[in-house]
């Protein structure tokens, strides 16, 4: 037998190989679809611009998650499944530079960041996202940008998110016995709009009698910063971000790293110093992950900023305003507004879609708060934030076709069955924990907002969970499967 | 039988990891062309393609985990973040990355188990890998092309 080379340098980068040139035109036509939509809809109304920002920011973070496999739920899952900790590393690479970049745009004042109430629901809801996300293969940025990649599978995932949250949070009847007295009463007398039922369905009152209750604070405020710059740049960046990143990357150093890596090591060790040169390896351990963190950090920041920027150049606060300045009213909230987080979104808007669409079949779900008074459900076509979920796919694909990796892939029944569980559960955690592994860890624990790591926290245990048990029932089934052998 | 309900995706994840053991304990001992590198005898042969990440690389793990020294896997896969991840873990499955082949509709790895390590250096006491010649009358790690 020949004898092969040892080949675990640089694991993680593909194989150089020339672009086909049917991708190559492929992905330039996507490209070009995507500039066809910015062009045209900017000769219609100059104000789509606002559009286009998110759609071109999408459009990076599609290619981005896609060239490094960025995705939360692998992240958990490695660890607990294999003990592999790229992803996680990756992860925490771009919180760090997010966080950064975040207390810049905060300081030159074009932070769109608000701060999410701090309880125990984001545990609760992380807790349900992460199971579900374990399921399905792919959170809810990881489905996205796989969709890109040709999976229907993480498809379905996205579809079974979205129409679960839009059932979820219009969920009345016997969902009502569910709500303590005092949620029902606390909704009661915020004194709401008759239009939105607020004492009918679980969620709104969650909503107006129990979230709108906590204070939503960053860290920075909570210190009492009053100069802006310690408020963003120490407290909001280094106490609530780069130092919780940092303990993390230590534990994982020490839990699943340091041990294979110094057992390579073994004659050179010098203590301390061969320490920091393995926590090192660790960090470059997969370069693609790493970049991928350095430029979706980066790009997540100047999202803000450009947000901000054009809000301020536009005389808008949000871009119902927009909307309904060029006659396209319909879908906005009673409000006259519709989602506008003004940076790194997933979720909310994909429920939008699917409202829109439930609503297009004769369901009235405009009598509840998440549509009704705050988001609305506009026309996919005329929904910004949607515009960057579908540019995402889009930069994915690109990313996916230029590298010779798009490949449409239907799921097997079985693979089916698990993505659209696994979606709900997503959908369910997501509405529960009022985002997802974007819009309630990253973009909040990068921005000051310590309710980020408590979604992170729950996040991972539903990992750990979901993992855990997986990783029993296989064990257990091949167990039989061997006996059965006569082992 | 909202139980049923519940646990019914389970089952059916089942029937496919089923299978999918069948199939890796059927496929056994062929020769690979290695552009470059020469001729590869593989002893197993895991086929995971279609399937998502957390399958793959738990089901790789656990069969790594109890291979014989000496055993040559070969992993098939099109799940792009599992192909990456697989190389990673391996030094945790005490085995070496050989190399892998991009194909058009699928990409392959191949790994090759080290020889045993003693407990104390191989983590858990009850997951030292066995030597093949010990367990040679196991169906789905016999393979012995040296």
């Amino acid at each position: 037998m020949t004898s092969l080379p040892c080949n675990t340098v640089n694991v993680d980068t593909p194989a150089v190989t020339a672009t086909e040139p049917r991708n190559a035109v492929r992905a330039f036509l996507v490209l070009g679809f995507f500039a066809l939509v910015s062009l045209s809809s900017f000769a219609v109304d100059h104000r789509f611009i606002y559009f286009s920002a998110y759609l071109w920011f999408g459009f990076i973070y599609g290619m981005s998650l896609q060239y490094g496999r960025f995705c939360m739920a692998s992240a958990i899952r490695d660890l607990f499944a294999v003990g592999v900790p790229r992803m996680a590393v990756g992860i925490m690479i771009a919180v760090v530079l997010f966080s950064l970049v975040s207390a810049y745009v905060t300081v030159a004042g074009k932070s769109t960041f608000h701060p999410s109430p701090i309880g125990l629901y984001s545990v609760v809801g992380g807790l349900i996202f992460g199971i579900g996300m374990v399921y399905t293969g792919g959170c809810a940025s990881g489905s996205l940008y796989k969709t890109g990649e040709g999976s229907i599978a993480a498809l379905l995932v996205v579809l079974s998110l979205s129409f679960t949250q839009v059932f979820f949070v219009d969920a009345g009847g016997w969902f009502n016995h569910l709500v303590p007295d005092a949620w029902t009463q606390s909704a009661i007398a915020k004194n709401l709009p008759a239009a939105v039922t607020p004492t009918e369905g679980w969620y709104d009152q969650f909503l107006a009698g129990y979230i709108w209750n906590l204070s939503a604070k960053t860290v920075g405020d909570m210190l009492g910063f009053t100069n802006i710059i310690a408020a963003a740049f120490v407290g909001n960046s280094l106490i609530n971000s780069i130092i919780p990143a940092l303990v993390i990357l230590a534990g994982i150093y020490m839990r699943w790293y340091r041990t294979g890596y110094l057992r390579g090591n073994e004659a050179q060790y010098r203590g301390f110093s061969s320490e920091l040169a393995g926590f090192w390896s660790m960090i470059t351990a997969s370069k693609r992950t790493a970049i991928a963190g350095l430029v979706l950090g980066v790009a997540a920041g100047l999202h803000m900023w450009v947000m901000q920027g054009l809000q301020d150049r536009l005389g808008i606060a949000n871009a119902g305003e927009l909307l309904a300045g060029m006659g396209f009213g319909n879908g906005l909230s009673i409000q006259d507004t519709v989602f506008d987080p003004g940076y790194f979104y997933i979720t909310t808007q994909e429920a939008q879609g699917a409202a829109w669409l439930v609503q297009k079949l004769g369901f009235d779900i405009m009598g509840n708060i998440f549509f009704g008074l705050e988001n609305g459900a506009p026309n996919p076509l005329l929904n910004p934030v949607l515009w960057m979920s579908i540019a995402l796919i889009g930069g994915a694909s690109v990313m996916a076709l230029l590298n010779n990796e798009f490949k449409l892939k239907m799921p097997s029944p079985e693979i089916a069955t698990w993505a659209i569980f696994g979606g709900i559960l997503m959908g369910i955690g997501a509405r529960v924990g009022l985002g997802c592994n974007i819009g309630a860890f990253f973009a909040t624990v990068t921005n000051g907002d310590p309710s980020g790591w408590l979604f992170g926290l729950g996040m991972t245990g539903g990992g750990f969970i979901g993992v855990k048990f997986f990783n029993w029932w296989i064990e257990r089934k091949m167990a039989k499967e061997m006996a059965a052998f006569d082992l | 039988m909202l139980l049923h309900e519940i646990f019914k995706p389970i089952g059916l994840a089942w029937v496919g990891i089923r299978q999918r053991l069948a199939r890796a304990g059927r496929a056994s001992v062929k020769q690979v062309d290695v552009p470059g590198y020469g001729t590869l005898w593989v002893d197993e042969s895991l086929n995971f393609v279609g399937d998502n990440c957390l399958r793959t690389n738990l089901l790789t793990k656990l069969v790594l985990d109890k291979a014989i020294s000496g055993t040559v896997f070969e992993i098939s896969s099109d799940n792009l973040s599992a192909i990456e991840t697989i190389p990673f873990m391996l030094p945790n499955c005490n085995c070496e990355h050989l190399v892998t082949l991009h194909e058009e509709t699928c990409q392959r790895i191949y790994v090759r188990k080290r020889e045993s390590r003693t407990p104390s250096s191989s983590g858990k006491a009850g997951s030292a890998p066995r030597e093949r010649q010990q367990q040679s009358d196991q169906p789905n790690f016999r393979g012995n092309r040296e």
